[in-house]
This record gives C-alpha cells, structure tokens and sequence, in this order.
C-alpha cells in the first residue's frame, strides 16, 4: 500500500517542445486522508539562483474527484498543453525548471520536465 | 509554500504566450518594490512623524506614558516654598497618601505648560483627588484634572497623521512612482521629472509647509484656554472674584496674578493664564484684594479665566482664521490631488519613436504627438508634467497637518519649535533623499545621453524582436553621423543577468537598465544600488561600417543561433539582448549607442 501522492510523465522521457500535450497519471495512495477536499495539478516554472528561487504557475486544475469517490489507490490522467514558453534554461548565474507538482493537502508529488524549442 | 498557492487568472489559462509576457512583466518586480516605498513612509517616517508631534503636543505624557508608572493616589496636604513663574516650576513639599516617605521634597517640574494654573490651583486645593505619575526613582509629577482629555486629543492627533501617512505614501501615485510604473506600461524610454529643480521644488514645499506650522502655532497660543466668545455666553458664568496676589514684571506690565472666588461657601483660587500677549501688554495693574470680573466655566466650577469679552473676540478671529485655513488647504489639496491624477493619466512620454513594435504603434504616435506638442523641449514638459501637481498635493497635505497640529497643540516656545522644526527637515531631507537617490540621478543622466543619440539614430524595421534561428533584416539609418567617426561596430551581447536587490521600476531585461548604463559611471552606481550579476554568455561583432562605406546608411543581416537562451525576464532573474555599437574615433573605440532587442523563442511572435 503506497502512502503517497505519485506523478508518472505517460510519455517517453521528460523532454518536451512548446505547444505539446502533457499528460501524466496521478496516483493517490492509501495514504491520502479522507479531510483531503481538493487535490490541484499545477504546471509552472521555476527560476533559480545560488540564493533565490522564484516560482510561477503556469496553468492549474483541480483533479475531478470527490470525496464521496473516496481518494485511496484511485488513479487519475491529467491532459496539460504547455505553453510556448520560457524554455528551459540552465544558465551559469541561475537555471529555468519546468515543474508538474500535485498537492493533496499536506501530500505533495513533484515531476520535472525539461521544455525545449523544436529546432533544438 | 508551493507555487500551488498561485493559480493563475481563467485569462492567463486560456493563452500561453500572452501568460509569459504577463508573469515576466517587470511590473511584478516594481509593484512589490512601490510596496515596500510605501512601507518605509508607513513604519518609519509615519511613527517619527508622530513622534515629533507628539513631542510638540505634550512632552511629558508621551514620555510619562513610556517612563512612568501610573497610579491613583490622593494628594493629603502641600506646601508651596516657592513659585518660579519663567521657569513653570514650583518647589514644594507634597504629602501623599501612601507614599509619603518617597515624595516628600519633591520639586514638581511643571512639564505641560499649558496646564500651569490647574496645577497651581490644584495646590490650593489639597483634597481634591488627583491622578498623579510616581517615577520609580524620586520624581513626581502631577497631572491636573482634565489632563486624560487632552491625551485624547493627542491621540486623536496621532490617528490623523497615520491617516495622512497613509495619503502621503499614496500620493507617491502623482510622483515618481507614476512615472516608473508609466515607463513600465509603455515599456519605452520616458522622460523622467525629477531635475535637480524638481527637487529644490520639492525642499522648498517642506520650508513652506514648515513657515505654515510656524504661523499656526505663532496664532495657535492664544487661543489655549480662551474659549470663544459664543461659548463664554453659553458654558461660562460671569462671577466676581478678588485678586489675592499679583507679581509685576515692571510697573505697567504684569507677570502672575492670583485670583480667588467664592463658590458654593468653597473658596477656589486660580492662577490666570496671562499668555504673552496679556502679559506684554500694558494694562491697568489690579491691587491685591481688589474685585474684579472673572469667568467660571459652568460644567467645571474649577476653571476660571479673567479678562474683558474683547479677548474673546479676538480668539474668535484667530479661530476663525485658523478653521478657513484648514478649509482652505483641504480645498487646495484636493485640487492638486486632482490635478495630479489629470497629469499621471496623461501617461508618460517617450523621448523618441526610435524603437516602435507593431501592437504598440497607436500609443507611440499619440505619444510622438505630445512630444511634438512640446517642441521637442522635454524639460519644459518635464516641469508641467507632474511636479506643481505632486507639490502642491504634498504642500496641502502637510499644511493640513500643521495647522492641525496648530490647532490640537497650543502653544510652545520659539525654541522647542526650532528644534522640532530641525529634527522634522532632517527627517524629511533623509527621507526624501532615500527614496530617490542615485537611482534618480543615473536615469536622468541616461536619458540626457539618450536624447542626443536619439535624436538622429533610427533602427529599422519597426521591430526590436528577433526569433532565435531566423534571418532578420536590419536596416541602419544615421541622417548625420558624426564626421570624426571612422568605423561604426555592431555587436550583438546577450547576458544573464541576476538582480538581488531590485528596486521600483528596475527590472532586469527592460530598457531602463540599459539607459541607466549610458551614464557615466552609471553602470558601477547601478550594480552597487541593484546588486547585479551579470553573465555574458554571447558578445560578437554582427556588422562593420566603415568611413569608405556609407556610415549613414546599411542593411545586414541577423541570426541568433539556435541554443541560445531566448529573452527573460522576471523580477530578480533576466536573460537580456542587445546590439552595442561602438565607434571608432581617432584609433580609440568608444561606445556610441545601443539598441535592446528581444530574442524570442522559436515560432514564437507578439
């Protein structure tokens, strides 16, 4: 019995281009308690450097469950489009991440992906 | 706290570019930087500011409040030994209930002076029951009967000047805030009004505001303890009292009178306020056991004035002057607030229409129009823009809380005030020169720079984006390039730049920065102020005009290579793009101009 929230990317690999679809399953384990009323899927960005870290939310969605469902060992697909940009970035003073983050109350899952331009 | 916390608006959702564009805006940076603007005017000049007035208001309350202990106590017995007059003091020997041993030979340093008679009268009358302050130490200082009232209306002072703090931070919208955040909007180079004249504007309104509190307190004394004529008739009560002391400055002038009445079988005996201008007046001296006519307040059999109606009259003008002024100066504030926003809704203006992208175009034209306007004399419209608005609107503002505070305070000597009025400039120099310094001086030198480079450098096409791995033609147009220019350079830099300090409007990647670094000694005074790093990672020559070419005229070509990072820009963190052209003059190569461009990702357009 998995205690946790999990993300699994359904594509081959964490690289994607501007304007692809994204898509992921969600997992939510045994764990997860049942005060839990929302769980969010959020795709955003982060930029970082040795002493600051900046986030932005790209686009965020509330999974469709409900706690008459109940929230245990149930999987969900979330389709996202990622957006044109910023494109991933890894500078010498700060780097560019792009994050899909689930949030289940207290519970937090994290996958990173790496958005590249098409010509790249 | 995960970004989770963020979501975003439906309309940043439903777009994805535009979403960029959105969070990358540097009004993010300059926004949370006006906020802490307004937050210095909030925690730290409007508590001083309250300080210092309420250390005009009543010195020692404020310090008693923090200093003293506050007890209940009752006053069993005093001997007054002896009675300083010019110094508002009084020796004596005081017998308080339950606390003998520690107040016996206190000397009783009358602090409020404006409540001298209470306090003597409160001498005479033993058994009445006082609040009294007991310093730990030795010192005692009691408080007359009334005295709560009047902390009320210091603390009714305090929340006015919060109030105004308030505005005055706000009002920051009619200043240079508004021109920062308009230079943002327009993401163009703006003229910027703060000249050194602006400034001196600026001191100039404070003096004056200061001359104003200096008039309203000059008036403000006579008007302590001198109710108006209308509420003599109504509160106040005409008794026959008898003068038991009098002491003389000199044979015609009157320094202290003792006055006593008789009122139901008690005897109260009160010490005149003879405020300066009763006391320097030369009036007929009353002998001791003479009848004369005195006031007694109805509600307060305790309180009593002398003196013939006429002076009522006369705090009935002065009143009326100082209530006219208040309206008077709310009136003008308003104007000038109003004013203000006529002129920040005007928007900003550009220097020149060098730099113009296509979704921009009405507003560059409409700009170009005022510009035009204006004869091209930015200084003259720098003056008319925003500066008699802002002045006045903090000219009225302040004038308001002066004669407040006039009002509220009563009266205090010509010295306190001058040193109130010292701490209050410097105060309000350091202030000022805090929220502009430097910062306001690189820009205006870098605009001064622009100004003449602008003024006859075009760039074209009417685009400054490029797209990362896409040929884009440039056109270079130069009507008059200086005849001492032998080769002109252009390099295409592209840089990481990080900013660990920003500061309101300064947001990496926007055309501000660069124009502040075509100061002199711009760039040093800018990364110590930003705390900028920066990190060139591209810096190569795209195009070369010699003096045997046509250095007015050329067309090249631009290719930002793939696997470049394209441009950044958020509130600490930027990528940033531009071509630098460098001239050759005498053998020496020297920074001519530079253009920002914007490197956009692949397939991406605005």
């Amino acid at each position: 019995m998995r205690e946790s929230v999990e993300i699994k990317l359904e594509t081959n690999g964490t690289e994607f281009r501007p304007g692809d679809e994204l898509q992921l399953k969600v997992h939510l384990g045994a764990g997860v308690p049942g005060s839990v009323k929302k769980i969010r899927c959020s795709l955003g960005w982060v930029v970082e450097g040795s002493d600051r870290r900046n986030e932005f939310c790209h686009a965020s969605e509330l999974l469709p469950l409900t706690t008459k469902e109940g929230l245990a060992e149930k999987n969900v697909t979330v389709t996202m489009k990622l957006p044109q940009g910023p494109l991933s970035y890894d500078g010498k003073l700060f780097s560019l991440r792009w994050l899909v983050q689930v949030e289940a109350g207290k519970l937090m899952a994290e996958a990173p992906l790496v958005l590249r331009a098409a010509e790249d | 706290m995960s970004w989770f916390s963020r979501q975003p608006s439906a309309k940043q959702a439903s777009s994805a570019w535009p979403v960029y564009r959105q969070i990358c805006d540097s009004r993010m940076g300059a926004l949370s930087v006006a906020w802490k603007h307004r937050g210095f005017h909030l925690l730290i000049i409007t508590p001083l500011f309250i300080f210092f007035a309420l250390r005009i208001a009543h010195p020692s309350d404020l310090y008693k409040s923090i200093f003293w202990e506050k007890a209940e106590c009752q006053i069993e017995g005093i001997e007054v030994s002896r009675v300083d007059d010019e110094r508002s003091s009084i020796d004596a020997n005081i017998r308080v209930i339950g606390d003998e041993s520690r107040l016996r030979r206190s000397r009783i340093v009358e602090t409020v002076r404006n409540e001298g008679l209470h306090i003597y009268q409160s001498l005479f009358a033993p058994t009445t029951v006082h609040r009294c302050h007991v310093e730990q130490i030795s010192k005692a200082v009691i408080v007359p009967a009334g005295a709560e009232a009047t902390s009320m209306s210091v603390w009714l002072l305090a929340l006015v000047l919060i109030a105004l703090g308030f505005v005055t931070a706000w009002s920051r919208d009619s200043g240079s805030g508004a021109v920062w955040r308009g230079m943002l909007d327009n993401n163009l180079p703006v003229l910027y009004p703060h000249s050194l004249g602006w400034r001196y504007f600026y001191l100039c309104s404070r003096l004056i505001f200061f001359g104003v509190i200096f008039v309203s307190y000059q008036l403000a004394p006579t008007l302590d303890g001198i109710p108006t004529k209308s509420e003599l008739l109504t509160n106040w009560e005409q008794r026959q009292c008898q003068v038991q002391e009098v002491s003389t400055m000199d044979e015609k002038t009157i320094s202290g009178m003792v006055v006593a009445y008789n009122l139901n079988g008690r005897e109260y005996r009160f010490w005149p306020n003879l405020n300066m201008d009763l006391r320097k007046l030369t009036i007929e001296i009353p002998k001791v056991g003479e009848e004369i006519y005195c006031w007694i307040r109805k509600d307060e059999p305790d309180r009593a004035i002398i003196g013939p109606v006429t002076r009522m009259e006369n705090a009935d003008l002065r009143k009326m002057v100082i209530e006219t002024l208040i309206v008077l100066t709310i009136l003008l504030s308003f104007v000038c607030y109003l004013h203000a926003r006529a002129e920040k809704a005007k928007g900003p203006l550009p220097l020149s229409g060098s730099f113009d992208i296509e979704n921009r175009k009405m507003r560059q034209w409409f700009n170009r129009k005022r510009f035009e306007k204006y004869a091209g004399n930015p200084q003259r419209r720098t003056r008319l823009k925003t500066n008699w608005g802002d002045l006045f609107f903090y000219w009225g503002i302040l004038c308001i809380t002066g004669v407040i505070m006039a009002r509220f305070t009563g009266k205090f000597t010509l010295p306190q005030f001058l040193a109130c009025l010292f701490v209050g400039l410097l105060i309000i120099a350091i202030a000022a020169s805090k929220e502009r310094r430097s910062l306001d001086d690189i820009v205006m030198t870098g605009f001064d720079g622009m100004a003449k480079d602008d003024a006859e450098l075009k760039l074209s096409p009417l685009s400054h984006n490029f797209e990362v791995s896409r040929n884009s033609n440039l056109s270079w147009n130069h009507p008059e390039p200086p005849a001492d220019v032998e080769t002109l350079r252009f390099v295409i830099k592209g840089k990481e730049r990080c900013i660990k300090s920003p500061k309101e409007g300064f947001a990496p990647g926007k055309e501000t920065y660069h124009l502040a670094t075509k100061a002199k000694g711009g760039v040093d005074k800018l990364r110590k102020l930003l705390k900028i790093q920066e990190h060139e990672f591209i810096s190569q020559e795209i195009f070369c005009l010699n003096r045997a070419d046509n250095l007015g005229h050329a067309e090249f070509d631009l290719s930002i290579p793939a696997g470049l990072p394209h441009s950044l820009a958020t509130p600490y963190f930027s990528v940033v793009w531009a071509i630098d052209v460098y001239a050759v003059i005498a053998g020496e190569e020297v920074p001519y101009t530079t253009f920002d461009i914007e490197v956009l990702p692949p397939g991406v357009t605005i």
